[in-house]
């Protein structure tokens, strides 16, 4: 099981190191293998799941009776999370070979890749909340790495700083609830945190704001209210590094995280409805936003943060199993999103806005079709991965009485087939709207990056099958897998006629959405515009982000920029440099009256040697 | 009582000698001194109760170690050897005093024995040495051969220089 | 009982007195010759302790210091040879590498 680790960290280490001599080919060789390994290892050990076994590796860390392990654990939630990382991460790693083969930095961005993939493996399979930290920590580095992978633009090298920067506010919370974890439980193992809060030890009271604290933590990684702004600057960076990091993997960690420590989480109604609030007001925030972009990533980072706070919601709500389901299948279909725009993007050479595209399907139809499976599965369209998955969220909260909750959900549900389609219509319906230059040079892609693009649209097609509603199949295959890993179960009564109604109607919705932006953007062009022009106000706050980053700015930034300016006036100058001065002058001082001593003749040091062990003689018969 | 006068006719020379060391400048004279006071000193060694001590003190020092001195002083013609000074004499007598009074102190503190005991016979010391002290004994035999390897090397550099 | 407190009087004397011929000559030779002196004073101290308590070990720990003096003065007088064929340095004062 080690092996799952070894190979991308020291894939990692070799081309950190040696990379720069290595060939082109062999770098491209391997770093995706030693990606597919672990997933082949994962396979392999997929049916040993279930016995929760537990990998000691060694003993990390021992303070008093406290012991962190530094072991993996392989059970159900981690399993799928291995698979998952690792059949994605391979993928894109495929499709990378094809985009970053003009990069000059070629191994290095393979090397921040690996790192990536391992430190997010760390993160899925630790056994305790410290070494999940680690790998936490970990992939926030390996995002800052690869967010300012083109660190010679100014704006790559901020997004990358701001990333870490408000990361880094989040993560303050995540630790202070690890270590309120660790004075409580006594333990950081999650076998322990569970027992503990399973056999009622915990106070709810404490339940809530360790989960508040972990949730500030989740705020941070995986984007929602009020930490998203990390996120849509982070396009900055290539575009496998935005499919794999900030749209499938480390993005999702909080979910993950919520739902490792779904105990806590069960226990405390009011965290759990925080988390809730906090994640479909992100989603349904996040699509409005979504729907007045114009650049083709910003886009897709605003979605990725809408559904991130649909599987925030779901794990909010308590439906663990649909939040991890909705991972899986989001990581599939945002991928191939992402990965479907940096095709495009590849063949538009580098240009980013919307507006400059247009009839691209009759250049690539490869990535039209396979980003055309990505926007159904997306919108929730019946067949599609994401019609099953958005549906068991909105299902399940629509049974746990959650009705207004449920009602944001499924607008969200029309605004993303929306926003969705919007960017597919205007992308590769129309007439082209690029230069004749640029016309000129689009081409479909190379295969290494349209096969990962096959894969994904195939996933994203058939991967929701894995979890029917209840109204088809009486157990589904997916409920029972999870129901595993659920500290405390609970039987929701699904009511049947009711969840064939629910499932019409978001079909309808989907529907719906993807007429209009059929209406919009390809039947009647000129009405978008004579709508925006009609509620100017609104859009306008759509199109600047609410101001968000400006109200930020004003808020926290400014603030503190300028009480460090002035306390580096007053305190810094004075006392700080006053005390590193004043060491020096002390040594210099204390040196030259030393120096007395130190005359250069052999007899002196004799002298001063007999007096000083006479000294000590005496001392010591006195002292006796 | 004949003991005591001896012993104290030893010991003035010891320090007669040793002052004469520091007052003299010719180094010839100087080892000679040396010799002098080693040789009185192993008679107090003797009057100890260490004859075996006493021995070896002829033996290695005045006999092998000083005449090596004294031969070094003669091959290079190490003639001239003022002391720097002696101005700071009262330091040595504070010293010294500071001494004295450390041993008064342990002897009122601590408390040594008031009678003595059997002397040490040299079979017991050499059962002893060879018995408990057997690996210090080849330590310091390995210490000897160092020695004598960084002699020769010395000599050989001391050839080429 | 004389004898003992005596000898332990005149190790202590022959002790400073080492040390002032350590300091007070210039000579790399001389200054081996004060050390002989004052390791002949620690002996010395030794033994008469080794009487007092009537302890054989005192007497064992001279073998050893006697054992070492001797390589001492055999290594330092090669030093002050190769010092004076290689460099002709006689005084100390002439080895300035501690001086400020």
């Amino acid at each position: 099981m080690i092996f799952i680790l070894l190979f991308p960290v020291l894939s990692s280490l070799i081309l950190i190191l040696f990379g720069r001599y290595l060939n082109k080919k062999i770098v491209s060789l391997f770093s995706p293998i030693s990606i597919l390994i672990p997933f082949i290892i994962g396979i392999m050990n997929f049916d040993k799941a279930g016995d929760n076994i537990i990998y000691h590796i060694y003993r990390w860390i021992s303070i008093g009776n406290i012991n962190i392990e530094f072991a993996l654990k392989w059970d159900h939630l981690s399993a799928a999370m291995v698979l998952m990382v690792t059949g994605v991460s391979f993928l894109i790693h495929v499709y990378s070979i094809g985009y970053m083969a003009e990069d000059k930095s070629y191994p290095r961005f393979f090397a921040y890749m690996n790192l990536f993939t391992f430190f997010m493996l760390v993160l899925v399979l630790s056994s305790n909340i410290i070494m999940m930290f680690v790998g936490w920590e970990g992939v926030g580095l390996c995002s800052y790495l690869l967010i300012g992978f083109w660190f010679e633009k100014e704006s790559a090298a901020k997004a990358g700083m701001k990333a870490f920067i408000v990361n880094r506010i989040g993560d303050l919370g995540f630790l202070i609830g690890i270590f309120w974890i660790l004075y409580v439980v006594r333990s950081a193992d999650f076998i322990k945190i569970n027992s503990f809060v399973s056999s009622g030890l915990m106070p709810v009271a404490t339940a809530t704001i360790i989960g508040l604290l972990l949730f500030a933590g989740a705020t941070g990684k995986s984007a929602q209210i009020p930490l998203y702004v990390w996120l849509p600057d982070a396009m900055e960076g290539p575009t496998p590094v935005s499919a794999l990091i900030h749209a499938a993997t480390m993005v999702t960690a909080g979910v993950y995280m919520i739902v490792r420590l779904n105990g806590i989480y069960s226990l405390t109604p009011t965290a759990s409805m925080v988390v809730a609030v906090v994640g479909v007001w992100t989603a349904f925030y996040a699509a409005t936003i979504a729907l007045t972009q114009t650049d083709i990533k910003k886009v897709l980072a605003y979605s990725t943060i809408s559904q991130i706070g649909y599987m925030v919601f779901a794990a909010g709500i308590g439906a663990y199993g649909a939040a991890i389901f909705h991972l899986i299948m989001h990581a599939f279909f945002k991928a191939l999103l992402f990965l479907g725009a940096g095709s495009v993007i590849h063949a538009m050479g580098g240009i980013q806005d919307m507006r400059k595209m247009g009839g691209l399907k009759k250049y690539m139809p490869t990535t039209f079709y396979t980003f055309l499976i990505a926007g159904l599965a997306i919108s929730g369209v019946p067949g599609f991965a994401g019609f099953f998955s958005k549906d068991e969220i909105l299902a399940n909260s629509y049974f746990m009485n959650h009705r207004i909750l449920w009602i944001i959900g499924i607008m969200t549900a029309l605004l993303t087939a929306l926003y969705i389609f919007r960017l597919i219509f205007m992308t590769f319906y129309g007439e082209p709207r690029m230069d004749k230059e640029v016309q000129y040079h689009i081409h479909e892609s190379p295969k290494t990056m349209t096969i990962p693009l096959i894969i994904l649209a195939v996933l994203s097609t058939i991967g929701g099958y894995i979890s029917l509603p209840e109204f088809i199949s009486k157990h589904s295959l997916w409920k029972s897998y999870m129901d595993k890993i659920i500290v405390f179960k609970k039987e929701i009564l699904f009511t049947h006629t009711t969840e064939i109604n629910l499932t019409l109607l978001s079909s309808f919705i989907a529907i719906l959405g993807i007429f209009i932006a059929w209406y919009l953007y390809v039947k009647n062009t000129g009405l978008p515009d004579k709508l925006s022009n009609k509620f100017k106000f609104f859009h306008k706050l759509s199109y600047d982000k609410y101001y968000i980053d400006e109200i930020y700015e004003f808020v926290f930034i400014n603030p503190v920029v300028y009480g460090s300016e002035g306390i580096y006036q007053w305190f810094d100058i004075a006392v700080i440099d006053g005390i590193v001065n004043g060491s020096g002058k002390f040594s210099l001082y204390s040196g030259n009256l030393l120096s007395y001593f130190q005359s250069g003749f052999l007899k002196d040091y004799i002298y001063h040697i007999i007096t000083g062990a006479i000294l000590i003689l005496t001392i010591f018969v006195l002292g006796l | 009582m004949l003991e005591i006068l001896i012993f104290a006719f030893l010991g003035l020379i010891i320090l007669t000698t040793g002052i004469m060391i520091i007052v003299e400048k010719k180094p010839v004279y100087n080892a000679f001194y040396l010799i002098i006071a080693l040789l009185s000193m192993a008679g107090i060694y003797g009057m100890l109760g260490a004859p075996f001590i006493a021995t070896l003190q002829i033996l290695v020092y005045a006999g092998a170690g000083v005449v090596l001195i004294i031969m070094v002083i003669m091959f290079y013609e190490i003639e001239k050897n003022s002391f720097t000074s002696l101005k700071k004499w009262w330091t040595g007598a504070v010293l010294l005093s500071v001494l004295i009074l450390d041993f008064v102190a342990l002897k009122i503190d601590v408390g040594f024995p008031d009678k003595l005991g059997q002397t040490v016979k040299t079979k017991e010391l050499s059962m002893l040495f060879f018995k408990d002290f057997i690996y210090p004994f080849e330590l310091i035999s390995i210490l000897i051969l160092v020695g004598v390897i960084g002699i020769f090397i010395f000599a050989k550099r001391g050839k080429e220089g | 009982m004389i004898i003992v407190y005596g000898s332990i009087l005149i190790a202590l004397f022959s002790f400073i007195i080492g040390i002032a011929i350590i300091i007070s000559k210039r000579t790399l030779i001389m200054i081996l010759i004060g050390a002989e002196f004052t390791l002949n004073s620690v002996n010395l101290l030794f033994i008469a302790f080794s009487k007092l308590h009537s302890n054989a070990i005192g007497q064992i720990f001279v073998i050893f210091t006697l054992t070492v003096a001797a390589i001492e003065i055999a290594v330092g007088l090669s030093i002050a040879v190769l010092l004076y064929r290689k460099h002709k340095i006689k005084s100390i004062e002439d080895l300035k590498e501690l001086k400020r």
